[in-house]
Protein backbone atom coordinates (compact mmCIF):
# COMPACT_ATOMS: atom_id res chain seq x y z
CA UNK A 1 0.00 0.00 0.00
CA UNK A 2 1.28 3.44 -0.89
CA UNK A 3 0.46 6.79 0.60
CA UNK A 4 -1.97 7.67 -2.19
CA UNK A 5 -3.82 4.41 -1.70
CA UNK A 6 -4.21 5.24 1.98
CA UNK A 7 -6.16 8.37 1.05
CA UNK A 8 -9.34 6.38 0.41
CA UNK A 9 -9.03 4.40 3.63
CA UNK A 10 -8.28 7.61 5.49
CA UNK A 11 -11.37 9.30 4.11
CA UNK A 12 -13.79 6.43 4.53
CA UNK A 13 -12.80 5.00 7.89
CA UNK A 14 -13.65 7.35 10.69
CA UNK A 15 -13.61 5.21 13.82
CA UNK A 16 -14.53 7.89 16.33
CA UNK A 17 -17.25 10.48 16.31
CA UNK A 18 -18.67 11.97 19.46
CA UNK A 19 -22.35 12.79 19.73
CA UNK A 20 -23.21 16.32 20.77
CA UNK A 21 -24.11 15.02 24.22
CA UNK A 22 -20.71 13.33 24.60
CA UNK A 23 -18.96 16.46 23.34
CA UNK A 24 -20.84 18.65 25.82
CA UNK A 25 -19.94 16.29 28.62
CA UNK A 26 -16.22 16.16 27.63
CA UNK A 27 -16.19 19.95 27.46
CA UNK A 28 -17.91 20.37 30.81
CA UNK A 29 -15.83 17.84 32.72
CA UNK A 30 -12.46 17.80 31.00
CA UNK A 31 -12.20 21.30 29.60
CA UNK A 32 -14.20 23.83 31.59
CA UNK A 33 -13.73 22.28 35.02
CA UNK A 34 -10.05 21.46 34.58
CA UNK A 35 -9.34 24.93 33.17
CA UNK A 36 -11.19 26.51 36.08
CA UNK A 37 -9.24 24.43 38.54
CA UNK A 38 -5.89 25.21 36.82
CA UNK A 39 -6.67 28.95 36.78
CA UNK A 40 -7.90 28.89 40.36
CA UNK A 41 -4.83 27.06 41.60
CA UNK A 42 -2.51 29.43 39.68
CA UNK A 43 -4.32 32.46 41.12
CA UNK A 44 -4.20 30.97 44.62
CA UNK A 45 -0.46 30.33 44.23
CA UNK A 46 0.14 33.89 43.03
CA UNK A 47 -2.00 35.34 45.82
CA UNK A 48 -0.26 33.24 48.48
CA UNK A 49 3.15 34.21 47.10
CA UNK A 50 2.34 37.95 47.24
CA UNK A 51 0.78 37.56 50.69
CA UNK A 52 3.73 35.56 52.07
CA UNK A 53 6.29 37.98 50.58
CA UNK A 54 4.46 41.03 51.93
CA UNK A 55 3.94 39.30 55.30
CA UNK A 56 7.58 38.35 55.75
CA UNK A 57 8.79 41.78 54.68
CA UNK A 58 6.39 43.46 57.15
CA UNK A 59 7.60 41.18 59.97
CA UNK A 60 11.27 42.02 59.30
CA UNK A 61 10.39 45.74 59.53
CA UNK A 62 8.19 45.35 62.62
CA UNK A 63 10.95 43.44 64.40
CA UNK A 64 13.42 46.06 63.24
CA UNK A 65 15.87 43.43 62.02
CA UNK A 66 19.22 44.86 61.06
CA UNK A 67 19.28 42.95 57.81
CA UNK A 68 15.63 43.64 56.93
CA UNK A 69 16.53 45.23 53.60
CA UNK A 70 18.60 42.23 52.60
CA UNK A 71 15.95 39.72 53.69
CA UNK A 72 13.21 41.75 51.99
CA UNK A 73 15.33 42.03 48.85
CA UNK A 74 15.84 38.27 48.78
CA UNK A 75 12.11 37.68 49.20
CA UNK A 76 11.35 40.10 46.37
CA UNK A 77 13.98 38.36 44.22
CA UNK A 78 12.33 34.98 44.78
CA UNK A 79 8.93 36.49 43.96
CA UNK A 80 10.27 38.05 40.73
CA UNK A 81 11.86 34.78 39.64
CA UNK A 82 8.66 32.86 40.37
CA UNK A 83 6.76 35.51 38.40
CA UNK A 84 9.02 35.02 35.38
CA UNK A 85 8.69 31.26 35.74
CA UNK A 86 4.88 31.56 35.77
CA UNK A 87 5.05 33.80 32.70
CA UNK A 88 7.21 31.31 30.77
CA UNK A 89 5.36 28.17 31.77
CA UNK A 90 1.74 29.22 31.53
CA UNK A 91 1.55 32.30 29.37
CA UNK A 92 4.28 31.70 26.82
CA UNK A 93 4.79 28.01 26.19
CA UNK A 94 1.17 26.95 26.68
CA UNK A 95 -0.64 29.85 25.09
CA UNK A 96 0.22 30.64 21.54
CA UNK A 97 -1.55 32.67 18.93
CA UNK A 98 -2.26 30.43 15.97
CA UNK A 99 -4.90 32.78 14.62
CA UNK A 100 -2.50 34.87 12.56
CA UNK A 101 0.59 32.67 12.76
CA UNK A 102 1.42 29.38 11.12
CA UNK A 103 2.82 26.58 13.28
CA UNK A 104 6.40 27.48 12.31
CA UNK A 105 5.91 31.20 13.03
CA UNK A 106 4.23 30.43 16.35
CA UNK A 107 7.09 28.15 17.42
CA UNK A 108 9.60 30.80 16.38
CA UNK A 109 7.75 33.44 18.44
CA UNK A 110 7.65 31.20 21.50
CA UNK A 111 11.38 30.47 21.27
CA UNK A 112 12.14 34.20 20.96
CA UNK A 113 9.92 35.11 23.93
CA UNK A 114 11.34 32.37 26.16
CA UNK A 115 14.86 33.49 25.25
CA UNK A 116 14.04 37.06 26.31
CA UNK A 117 12.73 35.78 29.66
CA UNK A 118 15.84 33.65 30.13
CA UNK A 119 18.03 36.69 29.50
CA UNK A 120 15.96 38.55 32.09
CA UNK A 121 16.57 35.69 34.54
CA UNK A 122 20.27 35.76 33.81
CA UNK A 123 20.63 39.52 34.16
CA UNK A 124 18.31 40.07 37.13
CA UNK A 125 19.47 37.24 39.37
CA UNK A 126 23.23 38.05 39.45
CA UNK A 127 22.55 41.80 39.64
CA UNK A 128 20.15 41.49 42.55
CA UNK A 129 22.30 38.87 44.32
CA UNK A 130 25.43 41.07 44.06
CA UNK A 131 23.44 44.18 44.97
CA UNK A 132 21.98 42.53 48.06
CA UNK A 133 25.46 41.61 49.27
CA UNK A 134 26.60 45.24 48.89
CA UNK A 135 23.48 46.36 50.75
CA UNK A 136 24.27 43.94 53.54
CA UNK A 137 27.86 45.23 53.77
CA UNK A 138 26.72 48.85 53.83
CA UNK A 139 24.16 48.03 56.54
CA UNK A 140 26.76 46.22 58.64
CA UNK A 141 29.12 49.19 58.30
CA UNK A 142 26.32 51.58 59.27
CA UNK A 143 25.59 49.69 62.49
CA UNK A 144 29.30 49.65 63.38
CA UNK A 145 30.28 53.21 62.48
CA UNK A 146 27.08 55.14 61.76
CA UNK A 147 28.22 55.77 58.20
CA UNK A 148 26.24 54.24 55.37
CA UNK A 149 29.10 53.16 53.10
CA UNK A 150 31.34 50.21 52.33
CA UNK A 151 34.22 49.56 54.73
CA UNK A 152 36.50 48.24 52.03
CA UNK A 153 34.91 49.05 48.63
CA UNK A 154 37.38 47.06 46.52
CA UNK A 155 37.03 43.93 48.65
CA UNK A 156 33.21 44.25 48.83
CA UNK A 157 32.90 44.82 45.09
CA UNK A 158 35.12 41.79 44.40
CA UNK A 159 32.97 39.60 46.63
CA UNK A 160 29.80 41.03 45.03
CA UNK A 161 31.22 40.24 41.59
CA UNK A 162 32.01 36.69 42.75
CA UNK A 163 28.48 36.27 44.10
CA UNK A 164 27.06 37.64 40.83
CA UNK A 165 29.16 35.16 38.82
CA UNK A 166 28.08 32.29 41.04
CA UNK A 167 24.44 33.40 40.73
CA UNK A 168 24.85 33.56 36.94
CA UNK A 169 26.28 30.04 36.80
CA UNK A 170 23.52 28.70 39.04
CA UNK A 171 20.80 30.52 37.08
CA UNK A 172 22.21 29.09 33.87
CA UNK A 173 22.12 25.56 35.27
CA UNK A 174 18.67 25.91 36.82
CA UNK A 175 17.06 27.49 33.75
CA UNK A 176 18.59 24.76 31.60
CA UNK A 177 17.09 22.12 33.84
CA UNK A 178 13.72 23.88 33.95
CA UNK A 179 13.22 24.88 30.33
CA UNK A 180 16.05 23.17 28.44
CA UNK A 181 14.04 20.13 27.41
CA UNK A 182 11.06 22.12 26.18
CA UNK A 183 13.24 24.62 24.37
CA UNK A 184 15.25 21.86 22.69
CA UNK A 185 12.02 20.24 21.54
CA UNK A 186 10.69 23.51 20.16
CA UNK A 187 13.99 24.20 18.39
CA UNK A 188 13.95 20.70 16.93
CA UNK A 189 10.42 21.25 15.59
CA UNK A 190 11.43 24.63 14.18
CA UNK A 191 14.51 23.14 12.53
CA UNK A 192 12.41 20.31 11.09
CA UNK A 193 10.17 22.88 9.48
CA UNK A 194 13.09 24.97 8.24
CA UNK A 195 15.00 22.22 6.46
CA UNK A 196 14.08 21.83 2.82
CA UNK B 1 -24.25 27.00 29.16
CA UNK B 2 -23.04 30.41 28.08
CA UNK B 3 -23.57 31.65 24.53
CA UNK B 4 -19.83 31.69 23.80
CA UNK B 5 -19.48 28.08 24.98
CA UNK B 6 -22.43 26.99 22.89
CA UNK B 7 -21.02 28.73 19.84
CA UNK B 8 -17.63 27.09 20.43
CA UNK B 9 -19.15 23.63 20.86
CA UNK B 10 -21.29 24.09 17.73
CA UNK B 11 -18.11 24.77 15.76
CA UNK B 12 -16.27 21.83 17.32
CA UNK B 13 -19.21 19.54 16.70
CA UNK B 14 -19.28 20.57 13.07
CA UNK B 15 -15.54 20.10 12.55
CA UNK B 16 -14.67 17.44 15.12
CA UNK B 17 -13.36 15.16 12.39
CA UNK B 18 -10.33 17.49 12.07
CA UNK B 19 -9.39 16.84 15.69
CA UNK B 20 -10.10 13.11 15.36
CA UNK B 21 -7.88 12.85 12.29
CA UNK B 22 -5.01 14.53 14.10
CA UNK B 23 -5.52 12.21 17.08
CA UNK B 24 -5.62 9.28 14.72
CA UNK B 25 -2.28 10.24 13.16
CA UNK B 26 -0.51 10.74 16.48
CA UNK B 27 -1.98 7.95 18.62
CA UNK B 28 -2.47 4.23 18.29
CA UNK B 29 -5.16 3.34 20.80
CA UNK B 30 -8.45 4.65 22.09
CA UNK B 31 -7.16 5.88 25.46
CA UNK B 32 -4.40 7.98 23.91
CA UNK B 33 -6.83 9.18 21.26
CA UNK B 34 -9.27 10.38 23.92
CA UNK B 35 -6.49 12.00 25.95
CA UNK B 36 -5.18 13.89 22.95
CA UNK B 37 -8.71 14.89 21.91
CA UNK B 38 -9.30 16.38 25.35
CA UNK B 39 -5.95 18.16 25.29
CA UNK B 40 -6.68 19.65 21.87
CA UNK B 41 -10.19 20.69 22.97
CA UNK B 42 -8.66 22.46 25.96
CA UNK B 43 -6.14 24.29 23.77
CA UNK B 44 -8.85 25.23 21.26
CA UNK B 45 -11.07 26.59 24.03
CA UNK B 46 -8.20 28.58 25.53
CA UNK B 47 -7.30 29.99 22.12
CA UNK B 48 -10.91 30.61 21.00
CA UNK B 49 -11.22 34.14 22.44
CA UNK B 50 -8.18 35.14 20.35
CA UNK B 51 -9.65 33.73 17.15
CA UNK B 52 -10.66 36.80 15.18
CA UNK B 53 -11.27 35.18 11.84
CA UNK B 54 -7.93 36.20 10.28
CA UNK B 55 -7.71 32.68 8.91
CA UNK B 56 -10.40 30.12 8.12
CA UNK B 57 -11.82 28.42 11.20
CA UNK B 58 -10.71 25.03 9.89
CA UNK B 59 -7.17 26.30 9.21
CA UNK B 60 -6.97 27.62 12.76
CA UNK B 61 -8.30 24.31 14.10
CA UNK B 62 -5.71 22.34 12.13
CA UNK B 63 -2.96 24.61 13.45
CA UNK B 64 -3.99 24.32 17.09
CA UNK B 65 -4.65 20.57 16.87
CA UNK B 66 -1.40 19.81 15.04
CA UNK B 67 0.66 22.08 17.26
CA UNK B 68 -0.77 20.41 20.36
CA UNK B 69 -0.07 16.96 18.94
CA UNK B 70 3.48 17.61 17.74
CA UNK B 71 4.61 19.62 20.74
CA UNK B 72 3.26 17.47 23.55
CA UNK B 73 5.60 15.18 25.38
CA UNK B 74 4.94 11.62 24.42
CA UNK B 75 3.94 9.51 27.37
CA UNK B 76 5.23 6.41 25.68
CA UNK B 77 7.02 5.64 22.48
CA UNK B 78 5.65 3.03 20.18
CA UNK B 79 7.97 0.08 19.81
CA UNK B 80 8.26 -0.01 16.06
CA UNK B 81 11.12 -2.45 15.78
CA UNK B 82 9.42 -5.11 17.86
CA UNK B 83 6.09 -4.83 16.14
CA UNK B 84 2.93 -3.16 17.23
CA UNK B 85 0.33 -4.23 19.71
CA UNK B 86 -2.34 -5.74 17.49
CA UNK B 87 -5.11 -4.56 19.79
CA UNK B 88 -4.08 -1.00 19.14
CA UNK B 89 -4.55 -1.53 15.44
CA UNK B 90 -7.90 -3.22 15.72
CA UNK B 91 -9.00 0.27 16.52
CA UNK B 92 -8.17 1.44 13.02
CA UNK B 93 -9.47 -1.62 11.30
CA UNK B 94 -9.02 -1.90 7.61
CA UNK B 95 -9.85 -4.26 4.79
CA UNK B 96 -6.24 -5.19 4.40
CA UNK B 97 -4.85 -4.91 7.91
CA UNK B 98 -1.41 -6.31 7.12
CA UNK B 99 -0.59 -3.78 4.42
CA UNK B 100 -2.26 -1.01 6.36
CA UNK B 101 -0.22 -1.83 9.47
CA UNK B 102 2.99 -1.81 7.49
CA UNK B 103 2.26 1.63 6.12
CA UNK B 104 1.24 2.87 9.55
CA UNK B 105 4.50 1.54 10.98
CA UNK B 106 6.40 3.30 8.22
CA UNK B 107 4.54 6.56 8.92
CA UNK B 108 5.44 6.16 12.58
CA UNK B 109 9.12 6.41 11.72
CA UNK B 110 8.60 9.91 10.30
CA UNK B 111 9.28 13.05 12.30
CA UNK B 112 6.34 14.73 14.04
CA UNK B 113 6.28 17.53 11.46
CA UNK B 114 6.40 15.10 8.53
CA UNK B 115 3.48 13.22 10.06
CA UNK B 116 1.55 16.51 10.07
CA UNK B 117 2.29 16.92 6.36
CA UNK B 118 1.16 13.35 5.67
CA UNK B 119 -2.06 13.94 7.57
CA UNK B 120 -2.87 17.10 5.64
CA UNK B 121 -1.97 15.35 2.39
CA UNK B 122 -4.26 12.42 3.22
CA UNK B 123 -6.96 14.96 3.98
CA UNK B 124 -6.48 16.23 0.43
CA UNK B 125 -5.70 19.75 1.48
CA UNK B 126 -4.29 21.92 -1.32
CA UNK B 127 -0.57 22.69 -1.07
CA UNK B 128 -1.38 26.34 -0.44
CA UNK B 129 -3.43 25.50 2.67
CA UNK B 130 -0.82 23.01 3.90
CA UNK B 131 1.81 25.72 3.49
CA UNK B 132 -0.41 28.20 5.34
CA UNK B 133 -1.00 25.85 8.25
CA UNK B 134 2.59 24.70 8.66
CA UNK B 135 4.44 27.90 7.71
CA UNK B 136 6.20 26.49 4.65
CA UNK B 137 6.26 27.59 1.03
CA UNK B 138 4.13 25.68 -1.48
CA UNK B 139 7.27 24.47 -3.23
CA UNK B 140 8.66 23.28 0.05
CA UNK B 141 5.47 21.34 0.74
CA UNK B 142 5.71 19.59 -2.64
CA UNK B 143 9.38 18.75 -2.23
CA UNK B 144 8.89 17.44 1.28
CA UNK B 145 5.87 15.33 0.37
CA UNK B 146 7.76 13.75 -2.52
CA UNK B 147 10.62 12.99 -0.20
CA UNK B 148 8.26 11.51 2.38
CA UNK B 149 6.60 9.28 -0.24
CA UNK B 150 9.99 8.08 -1.39
CA UNK B 151 11.08 7.40 2.16
CA UNK B 152 7.91 5.45 2.95
CA UNK B 153 8.35 3.38 -0.20
CA UNK B 154 11.93 2.55 0.77
CA UNK B 155 10.86 1.52 4.26
CA UNK B 156 8.07 -0.68 2.91
CA UNK B 157 10.42 -2.36 0.40
CA UNK B 158 12.93 -3.25 3.11
CA UNK B 159 10.26 -4.75 5.41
Amino acid sequence: MELDELKETWKTSNPVHYSRKELDSIFEIKTRRSLKSINRSMLNDAFLMVLATAGFITITFILGLKSRYVISGELVLVAILLGIHYRIKYLTINKINLNQNSIKQAISLIIKKVRVYLVLYKILTPLIAGGLYLLYEANAHYYQTGSYSLADPVFSLSIAAGIALLALALTHLITRAMYGKELRRLRQLHDDLSVL
Amino acid sequence: MKLKEKEFLDQIDQHQNIVHKVCRMYTDNRDDHEDLFQEILLQLWQAYPRFKGDSKLTTWMYRVALYTAISRHKKKQRIVSEGIDSKAYEYYENNDPYRYENLRMAIDTLSETDKALVMLYLDEKPYKEIADIMGLTETNVGVRLNRIKKKLKEILVTR
